[in-house]
């Protein structure tokens, strides 16, 4: 018996941050076998935080991830505050939405110019692209910009935001300062609905998974911070039910952990399931211009993540110019809290989806055990199921152009930078036995 | 005063010798005036376009892996950036060196850029830099107070 063995490997992919492995087996045309793996930092932060006091979690927490600190935070704190039986209202609860909205607005727009329009235009980077259309990268760049704006303005700098306490903020902004955001974000709600009229215009490979999609849902809001968890296939739960219907189990080849949901399997988070679950709740425009461009109110094609990243945007900064124009210094920046020992769950929306957190804590408030459950690790699986799905229809592809769409499958989910961190090795191999 | 250069400084505290760039800039607070920006940068790549926009020179100290000895201090251009620039920092959704071209393209580099580079060998999740790399900082901020007096 001889083979022959064809194999690429690629150093990293570059636009996904990601320390992980792909890998594909091919044997005589048929796929054998597909793994997705990324590592995981957030392990690292569990164990570091554990005997230390439930105050420097949203801190501790927020530098999982360059990208998206702000969930993290809000993970953490919804977590502490679910422990001490508190509860954060009014206008301190409003402007822990409008960070979010901030946090979404960045992470969007960088990962729908930067990272993503580039594999649909047929560019190897955004370098490239900016090449050939510096003008789309430049309304990209203003309009991360405005949400910069938002983290800065609320969560007290620029990188990792200090301004997050359990119980609320350290300081509040003043009615004055939120309002200077207000140019740049009116600009940018015209730029989201151009933005996603361009890229709903991209040639989306056809290809549809039945995803069982899951997110947080709120009676009155597009989630960000609260509500129950819930999936288009009868998932109704609390929070705090995470672990009852939930699994982590490490997989081999992988120190990470993938996640399913028990007795089923993989699910989806991110902004497809949160656009399928809560599309009655997205602003007017937001919805009508998703309906224009032809998106259903569930779109199961993930390569159309990129359409509903826009209109989340839209969404975004619509609702921080809701919250703006209501805003009303809050007289105290947080709330009291009644420290005592127990345990508290956190879930809110990551820009790349549902973030879930757990910490048993001792009657100082010392933190004893922490679980941190990203988005990414949630999605391990139903990437992996993707990949095989755009691997049936394309493995007459030379390997380039295999390469090239299964990278642009896997940017697809977003995956997160430091919850991933650096680089991704990517081996398709072939093997043909005689 | 808009401020004559900026200095950029990329890092992450909390990957060990990664934090190099970011110990430069704490050194450097109490040795320059307001004629002088510092940032600090976790490499997100539009946030560092905008710092290219706060003055007409630009001078950047980050980790890097050539295959110096650790600690090993050298000076980079734009048109000369090490390959191996970027690795080991937790944000780098796109990389530095695509950053870089990506600011010269946009037409935020007039006058190029000079990068500080400071051989690094441990990313390991943690704080505190190895002792080589330590001492490298120091050079580095010798060599980023030279760039200024240039």
């Amino acid at each position: 018996m001889t083979s022959d063995v064809r194999q690429i490997d690629v150093d990293y992919l570059a636009r996904v941050e990601g320390e992980g492995e792909m890998h594909v087996k091919v044997v005589d045309g048929k796929i054998e076998d597909v793994y997705f793996g990324i590592f995981e930092p957030p392990r690292f932060y569990e164990a570091f935080m554990e005997g230390r006091p439930f105050s420097e979690a949203p801190d501790i927490t927020a530098r999982i991830c360059g990208i998206c600190p702000v969930a993290y935070q809000m993970s953490s704190v919804h977590a502490m505050e679910y422990a001490f039986g508190s509860s954060v209202t009014g206008q301190l609860r409003t402007l822990r939405r409008l960070l979010y909205c901030g946090e979404w607005i960045e992470s969007h727009v960088l990962h729908m110019f930067l990272l993503h329009a580039p594999d649909f235009l047929g560019y190897e980077s955004a370098v490239h692209m900016a090449a050939d259309h510096k003008d789309v990268v430049e309304l990209g760049l203003r309009m991360k910009k405005a949400g910069n704006a938002i983290v800065t303005q609320v969560g007290g700098r620029e990188i990792h935001p200090i301004n997050v306490k359990v119980g609320g903020f350290y300081k509040v902004p003043t009615k004055q300062e939120l309002l200077t955001l207000v140019p740049e974000l009116e600009w940018s709600r015209d730029a989201a609905i151009e933005t996603i009229r361009l890229v709903s215009g991209f040639n989306f490979p056809k290809v549809e998974q039945d995803f069982e999609f899951v997110s947080l849902s709120h009676p009155l809001e597009y989630p960000f911070n609260e509500g129950r968890i819930v999936s288009n296939k009868g998932l109704d739960i609390a929070v705090s039910e995470w672990n009852d219907f939930f699994l982590e189990e490490h997989v081999e080849r992988s120190n990470a952990l993938h996640s399913r949901i028990r007795e089923r399997g993989a699910y989806h988070v991110g902004p497809l399931a949160r656009y399928a679950l809560n599309f009655e709740k997205l602003t007017p425009t937001a919805r009508d211009i998703a309906l224009e461009v032809g998106l259903g109110p569930v779109e199961l094609n993930p390569f159309k993540s990129i359409i509903v990243r826009g209109v989340e945007t839209l969404y975004a900064i619509e609702e921080a110019l809701r919250i703006i124009d209501q805003y009303e210094e809050p007289a105290s920046p947080s709330a009291e809290l009644n420290i005592h020992a127990g345990v508290g769950h956190g879930a809110s929306e990551a820009p790349r989806g549902l973030l879930y957190h757990r910490y048993e804590l001792d009657s100082n408030g010392r933190i004893l055990k922490a679980q941190i459950v990203p988005p990414t690790a949630q999605n391990q699986l139903t990437i992996e199921d993707d990949l095989m799905v755009v691997l049936e229809d394309s493995l007459e592809l030379p390997d380039d152009e295999l390469t090239w769409l299964l990278e642009q499958s896997i940017r697809n989910y977003d995956p997160c930078i430091s919850c991933a961190t650096h680089f991704l090795k990517l081996k398709i191999e072939r093997v043909t036995t005689e | 005063m808009a401020p004559r250069a900026v200095v950029i400084g990329v890092g992450n505290r909390w990957r060990r010798d990664d934090a190099a760039g970011l110990e430069v800039i704490d050194a450097l607070r109490i040795r320059v005036g307001e004629s002088i920006a510092l940032v600090e940068s976790d490499g997100e790549p539009t946030r560092l376009l905008d710092a290219f926009d706060l003055a007409p020179r630009v001078i950047m100290i980050d980790a890097v892996v050539t295959g110096a000895a650790p600690g090993t201090v050298r000076r980079f251009t734009d048109t000369d950036l090490p390959e191996g620039m970027g690795i080991g920092q937790s944000s780098h959704l796109v990389q530095l060196y695509e950053t870089i071209a990506l600011g010269k393209l946009l037409g935020k580099l007039p006058n190029g850029l000079v990068l500080i580079g400071i051989e690094a060998s441990d990313f390991d999740n943690g704080e505190g830099m190895t002792e080589a790399v330590a001492a490298g900082v120091t050079d580095a901020v010798g060599a980023v107070l030279g760039e200024l007096e240039s």
